[in-house]
């Protein structure tokens, strides 16, 4: 009888035991970034018209501040570029100047040509926007009359 | 005249042996009777329908954080007996720095969903509150992964991410 009692006992712990709980189910996720550039603009500045001047100077530029640009990249060492889509008529200058943002640093004012100039070098992972562009549109009296024209100024973030 | 002469000794250590190993198998269905009374009439489950397509981040509005993605295309199966149970999720190591990956599961009938977690190396509850029984199939698991500009750039990469049907406490 004492036997039975005991093999009953050992019999019950090694089932009790079997108790323990946890049921799992396993999944493999993927991920990636991939290397991102991304400059915008708020919109066009207004029409520059030159159309003043101190008599015995040349005519007063005309300047507008008021459009800003945006810019995200996780990359580093990248730089802004500015340039025109054709040349200016003669005797008149474009130029713009971009401030630059964190870390960065502008070129100040820069005459825009058909050539790509640097405006912000410097740039490193960052995701700033409102960041101010001033253009000053200037002319000599030799420029003569300019009727109304346009051109299209385009902003490249790329590698330094 | 003959003289019978008998032993009975092999006779009585046969009936010595027999109750032993007759108690011992006895044991054994009792404790076996005894441990499957316990037991459901089915058993707990937990499984997934495969893995979730490739998070890739790609694109940005300029001026913000890189735009996170998601994914929804799995479904995990889950069968419960009427006692309290939860899931939990965690990754087999962490996350690259600057980068994030949450998941979301949908709550069985009864459960609770903690809604979006950030999966860590850490078990973390995902559904809570499973008190009855539960047998249902095709509830939705969505990932989110996301990345600030500071992750750089990061090639492609994996982790295993373990869900566990556990008890509640």
């Amino acid at each position: 009888m004492k036997k039975l009692v005991l093999f009953i006992a050992v019999g019950s712990i090694i089932f009790a035991g079997g108790n323990a709980f946890a049921q799992t189910a396993t999944q493999t996720v993927t991920f990636q970034v991939t290397a991102i550039d991304e400059i915008s603009v708020s919109g066009n500045p207004g029409a520059l018209i030159v159309n003043s001047a101190t008599a015995g100077s040349q005519p007063t530029a005309a300047t507008d501040a008021t459009t800003s640009y945006s810019i995200t990249t996780n990359g580093s060492s990248k730089k802004i570029t500015g340039d025109i889509d054709s040349a200016m008529p003669a005797n008149t200058t474009l130029a713009v100047t971009l401030t630059a943002p964190t870390g960065g640093s502008s070129a100040g004012q820069v005459t825009l040509t058909a050539s790509a100039a640097d405006l912000v070098t410097g740039i490193s992972t960052l995701a700033e926007s409102g960041i101010t562009i001033s253009y000053n549109f200037s002319a000599t009296t030799a420029a003569g009359v300019v009727a109304s024209d346009t051109r299209t100024a385009t902003l490249t973030l790329t590698d330094s | 005249m003959r003289i019978y002469i008998s032993s009975d000794n092999g006779h009585r250590d046969r009936e010595r042996r027999q109750p032993g190993r007759a108690a011992l198998l006895l044991s054994i269905l009792v404790a076996f009777c005894l441990h499957i009374s316990s037991f459901p009439l089915y058993a707990d489950s937990l499984t997934v329908s495969g893995d979730p397509g490739i998070l890739v981040i790609n694109s940005v509005t300029a001026g913000s954080q890189p735009t996170s993605v998601t994914d929804a295309t799995t479904t995990y199966s889950v069968v419960t007996t009427p006692a309290q149970m939860r899931i939990t999720g965690e990754l087999n190591s962490s996350m690259p720095p600057n980068v994030n990956l949450r998941i979301t599961l949908q709550a069985p009938a009864g459960g609770t969903s903690s809604g979006s977690v950030q999966l860590t190396t850490t078990a973390k509850d995902l559904i809570t509150g499973m008190v009855h029984h539960t047998n249902q199939g095709g509830l939705s698991i969505t990932y989110e992964f996301s990345a600030t500009v500071g992750a750089g750039v990061i090639s492609s990469s994996s982790r295993t991410v373990t869900l566990t049907l556990t008890t509640l406490n």
